[in-house]
C-alpha cells in the first residue's frame, strides 16, 4: 500500500500546543521567522527554542546582518549548540507540546526551506493524546535528549524549559527509556551509536536485504562496508546521489553491493535526496531507521549527535517499495555510470581567526549574561542591532566561563554580541551570537493566564479593539452582578479560593517596556497598574484582579461555546454592530450604578432629614487606584468618541452619566496625599493626573447652557483643581500647561465658551484661599468650598434658626457629584471669590 | 489529514514539497507602482476592456429589481450570470471581437451544431459571474453601481443628478438596444436563446467596436472624464486629466499609445515642471516602476547566475554579479559613488544587464534626487503608503561615500534577500510558493528564471476604451484623435471641468 506524503502542518492542524523545541543542523532564519513560525503560532505555539549545530549557528550570524530581519520577528529562540561529542550537531526533530497533547517529528530535514519544501525528506510523526499513550516512551526519549543537549542552561532558556514542564505535565511524569508498541510495531527513539541498536534489534537473526538511501556516504564507504560485515545480507542496495557525496571507492568495487541513483528509483516525483533511511529485510520481519543518520561512520557510530525512529515491524514489509522507491523495477548503475560519480565534498566554510567563543548571550533588565570560553579583564564587547550596526562598545570582565556587564541608561538592547579586540581595529574575536532577552522570552510564557492577558494585549494598533477586551473583564465590585455574568472572582471567593496571580511586578514591568506594547493606550497601562497594585497590597479578599471569565451579553449559545464577552463585544464592535459609543454607555451604566451604591446610604440619610448635615460618609474613602482606574477609562472612552465624532459631544453630555460620574468621584475619592512614598500613592498620583487632564478635555468640547448646566460644570473644574491641593508638582499653573499642550496635541477644537470658563475657573482658583466668612442675606448664588465636599454651588438663602435657638443661614446646594439640591445650614461659608461681588 | 489530538503516527512518510509558481512582484517593489497608477486611473483594472459593459451592466442591475417589490439576493448571482453568458454568445457569433469574457466557452457553443443553447452553462468559476471579479469593483469606484449594505452579492445602481450615475447610464442603454433588451430579458429569464435570436441580438449588444448609439457614446465618455468617485466627500480629478495627457500625447498623430511610452513621456516632459499633482503621479509612477524593473533585471542576471552554478554561496554570487557591473559599468570599483553619479552620462539606449540597471537607476537618483523632500507628501497626497523609488534615493544619499563597488555588492544582495523575505511573506498569506531560489547554510540553490517585466496601468484598458468611444481611431503605426476626440481635448483643456 502506497505511503502518502504530508505537510507538518496539515498534520497539526490547529492544535492545542503551546511550546515547541526543535533542532537542526543548518537553519535558516528568514524561512523559519516568515513562514514557519507564523504557522507555530496558528497552532497556538509561543513558546519555542531552536538547537542549531554551532559551526552552522556561526555561519549563519556571519550573514545575519544582511537578512534584513525585524526584531519583532524573532519571538523564538536559537540555541547554539554543541556537539556532544567529536561531529556535528545533525539531529532533525520537533516536539510540539500542549497541555494533555504533543506531537513528535523526527526525520531528515532541516529547518530550511530545502527541509520542509523541497527536499525529498522522509519523516516519522508521533500524535500524543492524554497520559496513557502508547507514544509516551517516546515523547520522553526526546524530552530527555532535549534536557541533556541543553544542560547546563542559562537562565531564560532553563525558564522556557519549566514552562513546558509546568504547562505540559505529563511530559514532566513521562520515564525515558522504553519504546512504543503500536500492534505489530515497535518504535523506538535514539540519538546515539544507531548501528548498535539496530544490531540489537536484529539480534542475530538472518538478515536477507538490506536497502540504503542517503545522500551523504563515507568516500571510502567504510560504514556501508561495515554494516555488509556485520548483519552478511543476501542482498544489499545503496541509493546514492549526483548531488551529494556517494561512497566512491566502494562503487569503484562495489562486490555484492548493488548501486542505484536516486532520479532512477521513483523518477516521476524526485527533487532533491536529503532522506536517511536503512531497510533490513528479515524473513519474517522488517527493521526500519530512518531519521538524521546518513551512512557515515560519523553518524552511525555516535561522533555525530542525530536522531532517529527505529520501527521494527512483526511481519515483513518493503517501506521503501510502500514509499515510492522501486529498487525491483530499476537497473542498478552500471559501471559506466558508476565512474561519473565524484565526490563533490565543499565543506563548509570555517569561521577563521576566532580565538573564543560565545555560547550564549542573555539580556536580563540591564545585565547581560555572557557564557564564554573567554576570561580576563576589559574584554572588548561590541553590542550590534539585529542590521549588523554597532550600538555601542563596553568592556566586560569574564570569569569561569561568564562575563557580566551592566548596559548603560539609554542604550537599546542589542540583537547580536560579538568579542572584539580592544585596538583601533576592533577585529571581532568570537562568533557573533544572537541575545536573548527577558523583555522578549517573558511573553513566551504559555501559561493560560498570560496568554489570556497577551491576548488582550497583543492585538492591532487599534485601542478600541483592546479596550473593549479588557473592559469586559472588569467587574466593578459593588455593582449588582448581572445574572449573567459568571466572574471567576466571585467564584473563587464562594469556594474559598485564593485568586491566582495574574501578574507579577518584574512581568508587568517587562510587558510595560515590551516592544510590542510601546504602543499600548493609556487605560491599557492603567489597568495593568490596578491589577498589579491590587495584587502587590495584599487586598486580594477584596480585589477583583483576576481575569474572569465574562459572559454578559451573550447567548446561551455563545456561552456554550465557550465564547467570552470581550471577543463577542470585540467582534460586535469590529463589525460596526457595537459601536464605541453603545460601549461607552455600557460602561458608563456600570460606574453609575457603582457611584450610585456608594451614595446609598447618603442619599438615604438625605432623605430622612432633608438636610446635609455630614460628608456622606463618616468616615472618609481614600481613592483607590480600582477608582481611578475606572473613571480614567471611561474618560478616556468619552475622549475618543469625541475625537473620533465631534457631533456626539452632546449626546455623551445629556445621554450619559459621565459628568455626573466624575462628580461623584471627586467627591467620594479624595487623595491622600500621605500615600505618595508608596507604590500605590505614586501610582495614584499618576492616574489622577492623568484623569485630570482628560477631564478637562473634555469638558472643554462641551457646550454648556448658562445656569445649572455651566455651574455644574464649573464646580467640576473647581473640584478637579483641588484635588491636587497640597500637592508639590501638581499646582493650578502646572494643570493649565499641561491641559493646554494636550489640547494641542490631539488637535482639538474646544468650545471656546467652555475653554474660556476653565481658564477663568483656573485663574479664579489660583487666588482662592480658605477664609471664612458669614453668608450675607443675599439671593444670588456663590461658589464655596465646603470641608469634605470641595466645592458647591449655594443659592437661595434664608435665615433661619437652629435647635439652640441660634441664627443660621439655610440655603441649597449643587454639587456634580450629588443627585437634586439637598440643603445645607451653617453660619459662615468659605466663598471662592471672598465675600459677595468679590 | 489531521492526527493531533488523538493518538497516531505515520511512519515513515516523505514530505510533501511546494510546487514552485511563476508568481509575481519577486521582489516586493510594485506595490507604489501599482498603488499610483490606481489613484491616477481608477475606475478601470487590466481586464476591464469595453467600455460598453459599463453600461450593460447598469442596465441589467436594474432590470432585477423592476417590478419587484421583494429580491432575494440568492437569485442576483443566477441572473447575472445568465445575462453575461448571453453577452458572450451574442458576440461570439462575430468570431473577430476580443476582449469579451466568457467568449471562449461561448466560441464553442456557437461552433457546435446546436440551435438553442442554455445559458447556465458553467462559463466562469466564480460563482457571481464576471461582474464581482472584473467589474464591481469599477463599477463602485465610478459611482455607478454599489453593493447593496448588508449583502455581499447583490448590487444596484446608483440614482444621481449631480453626476453621471447608473440610472443614467442604464437608461440610455435601454435607448439604445430598444426593443431588443425585452428579447434579451426574456432569454434571460427562460434561460434559454435560440440560433435566431442570438443573431437578432448581434447588432444591438455588439460590446467590441465603436459604441454605435451616439448619445450612449457621448454619456460614456462624459462618465469616463468626470470626477474620480463622484460618491466620494473629495473627489479628485486624476482620471479626466490623465485622458487630457493622454489625448495630448496622441495629438501628434505619431505615436501609438502604449504604457511605457506613455509614462516615459510624462516622465521626459513633466518631470522638472509637474504642472498638476496628476502629472507628478504619473512621473512618480513612471521612477516606481523603472526602478522595480531595474532592480529585477538585477535579480534575472542572479538567478541567470545561480543557473549555471552548483550552489554557490551567497558571497559568491554578490561578488560575482558584482564583477558583472564593474565591468559593464567600465568603472574603477573603487571610485566613490558620489563621483561616479556625477560622472554618467545620460543616454537613451538602455540594454537589459545588470550594469544598465544600476547605471539608470544611478541616473534617475542624479535626475529626481531634488524631488526628495517633497516626495513624502506628495506620495501621502496620492494615498501611497509604499516603499518607492523615493526611499532608494534616500539609500543612494546615505551611501555617495561609498565605493561603486561597495554599493554593487550592496544592491545584489538587498536583491537577494529581499526576494527571499518577499516570497515567505507571499507564501504565508496564500500558500504559492514563488521562490526562485533557496538558501541554507549561506549558499544558494537555484529553483528557475523569472523574466522583467513591467507594471501594467491600465493604459491598454483606456486606449481600448478610447477607440471603443470613437475618440481615437487606430491607424497602421500610430493613434490619432478623431474630431470628437480633438473636441474632447480641447474641452478637457479650456473648457468648463465641471462635466
Amino acid at each position: 500500500m502506497a505511503i502518502e506524503r504530508h505537510n507538518l502542518f496539515e498534520l497539526t492542524g490547529r492544535g492545542h500546543y503551546h511550546s515547541a523545541l526543535l533542532t537542526c543542523y543548518t537553519f535558516d532564519p528568514i524561512f523559519f521567522s516568515s513562514w514557519f513560525m507564523p504557522k507555530l503560532r496558528q497552532c497556538g505555539i509561543v513558546n519555542v527554542a531552536v538547537l542549531v549545530d554551532a559551526g552552522c549557528y556561526d555561519r549563519m550570524m556571519e550573514c545575519c546582518p544582511s537578512f534584513g530581519l525585524r526584531p519583532d520577528l524573532l519571538r523564538y529562540t536559537v540555541v547554539r549548540q554543541r556537539p556532544t561529542s567529536s561531529g556535528v550537531f545533525h539531529p532533525k526533530v520537533a516536539m510540539l507540546a500542549g497541555e494533555d497533547e504533543g506531537m513528535l517529528l523526527v526525520g531528515s530535514g532541516n529547518l530550511t526551506y530545502n527541509g520542509y519544501g523541497l527536499n525529498d525528506e522522509v519523516w516519522s510523526v508521533f500524535s500524543l493524546k492524554g497520559d496513557d499513550s502508547p507514544y509516551l516512551p517516546l515523547f520522553a526519549e526526546a524530552w530527555a535528549c532535549f534536557d541533556r543537549y541543553t544542560a547546563p542552561r542559562q537562565t531564560l532558556l532553563e525558564q522556557q524549559f519549566r514552562w513546558i514542564e509546568t504547562n505540559a505535565p505529563w511530559l514532566a511524569r513521562a520515564v525515558a527509556g522504553g519504546a512504543a508498541r503500536v500492534g505489530a510495531d515497535r518504535f523506538s527513539f535514539h540519538t546515539e551509536r544507531l548501528l548498535g541498536k539496530i544490531e540489537q534489534a536484529v539480534a542475530g537473526r538472518r538478515v536477507e536485504a538490506i536497502e540504503i538511501v542517503s545522500p551523504f556516504y563515507d568516500t571510502d564507504g567504510m560504514a556501508v562496508r561495515n554494516i555488509e560485515r556485520i548483519f552478511r545480507p543476501l542482498r544489499m542496495s545503496c541509493v546514492v546521489t549526483a548531488e551529494g557525496i556517494p561512497p566512491l571507492s566502494l562503487m569503484n568495487n562495489p562486490g555484492k553491493i548493488q548501486f542505484y541513483e536516486w532520479r532512477d528509483v521513483c523518477p516521476s516525483q524526485t527533487r532533491t535526496l536529503h532522506a536517511k533511511i536503512i531497510q533490513l529485510r528479515l524473513a519474517d520481519s522488517t527493521i526500519l531507521a530512518v531519521g538524521s543518520a546518513n551512512a557515515t561512520i560519523a553518524a552511525l557510530y555516535g561522533a555525530n549527535d542525530e536522531a532517529c525512529v527505529v520501527i521494527e515491524s512483526d511481519t515483513p514489509r518493503d517501506y521503501l517499495d510502500e514509499l515510492g522507491i522501486r529498487l525491483s523495477a530499476t537497473i542498478p548503475l552500471g559501471a559506466g555510470r558508476m565512474q561519473d560519480y565524484t565526490a563533490d565534498e565543499r565543506p563548509d566554510k570555517a569561521c577563521d581567526g576566532r580565538r573564543f567563543q560565545l555560547f550564549s548571550a542573555e539580556l536580563a533588565g540591564c545585565e547581560l549574561r555572557l557564557a564564554t570560553d573567554a576570561s580576563g579583564l576589559g574584554l572588548g564587547l561590541a553590542l550590534l542591532g539585529l542590521d549588523g550596526k554597532t550600538l555601542a562598545i563596553l568592556e566586560a570582565d569574564a570569569d569561569d566561563g561568564v562575563a557580566k556587564v551592566v548596559l548603560p541608561h539609554g542604550i537599546v538592547p542589542p540583537s547580536i554580541v560579538v568579542l572584539i579586540d580592544c585596538t583601533e581595529h576592533r577585529t571581532e574575536i568570537s562568533n557573533r551570537c544572537l541575545v536573548s532577552q527577558d523583555e522578549v522570552v517573558s511573553r513566551f510564557n504559555p501559561a493560560k493566564a498570560m496568554r489570556s492577558l497577551e491576548a488582550l494585549l497583543d492585538t492591532s494598533t487599534d485601542w478600541k479593539a483592546n479596550l473593549v477586551k479588557i473592559l469586559s473583564f472588569i467587574i466593578i465590585e459593588d455593582a449588582k452582578p448581572s445574572s449573567k455574568t459568571i466572574g471567576r472572582g466571585h467564584d473563587s471567593r464562594e469556594r474559598g479560593e485564593e485568586e491566582p496571580c495574574v501578574l507579577t511586578r518584574d512581568q508587568f514591568e517587562r510587558l510595560r517596556h515590551a516592544s510590542g506594547h510601546t504602543g499600548m493606550s493609556l487605560p491599557e497601562v492603567r489597568l495593568l497598574d490596578f491589577l498589579l497594585e491590587e495584587e502587590t497590597s495584599g487586598r486580594k479578599s477584596r480585589a477583583i484582579c483576576g481575569l474572569a471569565d465574562d459572559t454578559e451579553g451573550l447567548s446561551q449559545e455563545e456561552i456554550d461555546a465557550g465564547q467570552t464577552s470581550y471577543q463577542s463585544l470585540t467582534r460586535r464592535e469590529k463589525s460596526g454592530v457595537e459601536p464605541l459609543f453603545k460601549t461607552l454607555k455600557r460602561y458608563d451604566r456600570r460606574l453609575a450604578r457603582h457611584y450610585a451604591a456608594r451614595l446609598a446610604g447618603f442619599h438615604a440619610s438625605l432623605a430622612r432629614h432633608g438636610v446635609l448635615t455630614e460628608f456622606p460618609y463618616a468616615n472618609p474613602v481614600p481613592a483607590t487606584l480600582k477608582d481611578c482606574s475606572h473613571m480614567l477609562i471611561e474618560a478616556v472612552l468619552v475622549w475618543r468618541q469625541i475625537a473620533e465624532e465631534p457631533e456626539t459631544a452632546y449626546h455623551i453630555q445629556h445621554d450619559t452619566g459621565f459628568l455626573c460620574n466624575l462628580g461623584a468621584y471627586l467627591l467620594l475619592s479624595r487623595r491622600e496625599p500621605e500615600e505618595t512614598d508608596s507604590l500605590s500613592g505614586r501610582k495614584s498620583v499618576e492616574f489622577g493626573r492623568s484623569l485630570s487632564i482628560y477631564s478637562l478635555m473634555i469638558l472643554s468640547r462641551m457646550s454648556f447652557r448658562a445656569g445649572r448646566a455651566m455651574i455644574q460644570a464649573r464646580l467640576l473644574v473647581l473640584n478637579i483643581l483641588d484635588s491636587w491641593y497640597g500637592d508639590r508638582e501638581m499646582d493650578t499653573a502646572r494643570l493649565r500647561e499641561m491641559f493646554l499642550a494636550r489640547l494641542e496635541e490631539e488637535r482639538a477644537t474646544p468650545c471656546q465658551s467652555s475653554l474660556d470658563m476653565i481658564l477663568d475657573a483656573m485663574t479664579e482658583y489660583s487666588l482662592f484661599s480658605i477664609s471664612k466668612a458669614p453668608v450675607p442675606a443675599y439671593g444670588g448664588g456663590t461658589y464655596i468650598w465646603k470641608k469634605r465636599w470641595g466645592f458647591c454651588y449655594i443659592h437661595s438663602f434664608c435665615l433661619t434658626r437652629d435647635k439652640s435657638g441660634s441664627l443660621k443661614y439655610r440655603y441649597s446646594v449643587i454639587h456634580p457629584g450629588v443627585s437634586g439640591e439637598p440643603s445645607a445650614i451653617s453660619e459662615s461659608i468659605v466663598p471662592l471669590c471672598g465675600g459677595p461681588g468679590g | 489529514m489531521v492526527i493531533s489530538g488523538d493518538n497516531k503516527h505515520i511512519a515513515p512518510y516523505f514530505g510533501k514539497r511546494k510546487e514552485p509558481a511563476k508568481g509575481l512582484n519577486q521582489l516586493g517593489l510594485r506595490n507604489a507602482a501599482e498603488q499610483m497608477f490606481t489613484t491616477l486611473l481608477p475606475g478601470l483594472n487590466n481586464v476591464s476592456r469595453r467600455i460598453r459593459y459599463y453600461s450593460f451592466y447598469c442596465w441589467i442591475i436594474s432590470h432585477f429589481y423592476l417590478g419587484r417589490e421583494t429580491v432575494v439576493a440568492a437569485g442576483f448571482d443566477p441572473y447575472i450570470r445568465r445575462a453575461e453568458y448571453l453577452l458572450a454568445l451574442t458576440n461570439a457569433i462575430d468570431q473577430n471581437i476580443q476582449g469579451i469574457p466568457g467568449i471562449m466557452k461561448a466560441s464553442d457553443s456557437i461552433a457546435s451544431d446546436e440551435d438553442q443553447f442554455s445559458l447556465d452553462e458553467d462559463y466562469w468559476k466564480n460563482p457571481g459571474g464576471i461582474l464581482p471579479q472584473y467589474y464591481g469593483a469599477s463599477l463602485d469606484e465610478l459611482g455607478l453601481a454599489v453593493r447593496v449594505e448588508g449583502k455581499s452579492r447583490l448590487y444596484n445602481i446608483t440614482r444621481a443628478t449631480s453626476f453621471i450615475s447608473g440610472e443614467r447610464l442604464a437608461e440610455e442603454f435601454a435607448v439604445s438596444v430598444d426593443t431588443d433588451g425585452d428579447k434579451f430579458l426574456a432569454a434571460v429569464s427562460s434561460g434559454l436563446v435560440t440560433r435566431e435570436e442570438l443573431k437578432e441580438l448581434q447588432c444591438s449588444f455588439r460590446m467590441a467596436g465603436i459604441v454605435s448609439s451616439e448619445r450612449e457614446r457621448l454619456l460614456l465618455a462624459e462618465m469616463l472624464v468626470q470626477v474620480d468617485n463622484p460618491q466620494a466627500a473629495e473627489a479628485a480629478g486624476h482620471r479626466r486629466e490623465t485622458i487630457r495627457y493622454v489625448l495630448e500625447y496622441l495629438s501628434d498623430g505619431h505615436t501609438r499609445l502604449t504604457a511605457e511610452g506613455f509614462a516615459r513621456h510624462m516622465y521626459g516632459l513633466y518631470a522638472s515642471v509637474p504642472d498638476t499633482i496628476t502629472a507628478w503621479g504619473w512621473c512618480a509612477y513612471w521612477l516606481d516602476d523603472n526602478w522595480q524593473y531595474q532592480l529585477t533585471i538585477i535579480f534575472s542576471d542572479i538567478l541567470r547566475y545561480l543557473s549555471g552554478e552548483l550552489s554557490p554561496g551567497v558571497e559568491d554570487v554578490v561578488s560575482a554579479l558584482a564583477d558583472e557591473i564593474l565591468a559593464g559599468l567600465g568603472c574603477d570599483g573603487d571610485t566613490s559613488l558620489g563621483s561616479f553619479i556625477d560622472s554618467l552620462h545620460d543616454t537613451e539606449c538602455r540594454g537589459e544587464t545588470s550594469a544598465d540597471a544600476v547605471a539608470d537607476l544611478l541616473l534617475r537618483y542624479r535626475e529626481a534626487k531634488e524631488w526628495t523632500a517633497d516626495a513624502e507628501r506628495r506620495y501621502a497626497l496620492m494615498g501611497v503608503g509604499y516603499e518607492n523609488f523615493f526611499t532608494f534615493v534616500q539609500t543612494v544619499g546615505a551611501s555617495l561615500g561609498k565605493t561603486v563597488r561597495e554599493f554593487a555588492e550592496e544592491t545584489v544582495r538587498d536583491v537577494v534577500y529581499r526576494h527571499y523575505r518577499v516570497s515567505f511573506s507571499k507564501m504565508l498569506q496564500t500558500g504559492i510558493a514563488s521562490q526562485k531560489f533557496s538558501l541554507e547554510n549561506g549558499r544558494l540553490r537555484f529553483i528557475d528564471l523569472w523574466e522583467t517585466s513591467h507594471t501594467a496601468p491600465r493604459i491598454e484598458t483606456l486606449r481600448g476604451f478610447l477607440l471603443d468611444l470613437g475618440l481615437v481611431e487606430a491607424g497602421q503605426d500610430a493613434d490619432c484623435l478623431t474630431e470628437t476626440g480633438v473636441a474632447l481635448l480641447d474641452t478637457l483643456t479650456h473648457g468648463d471641468r465641471k462635466t
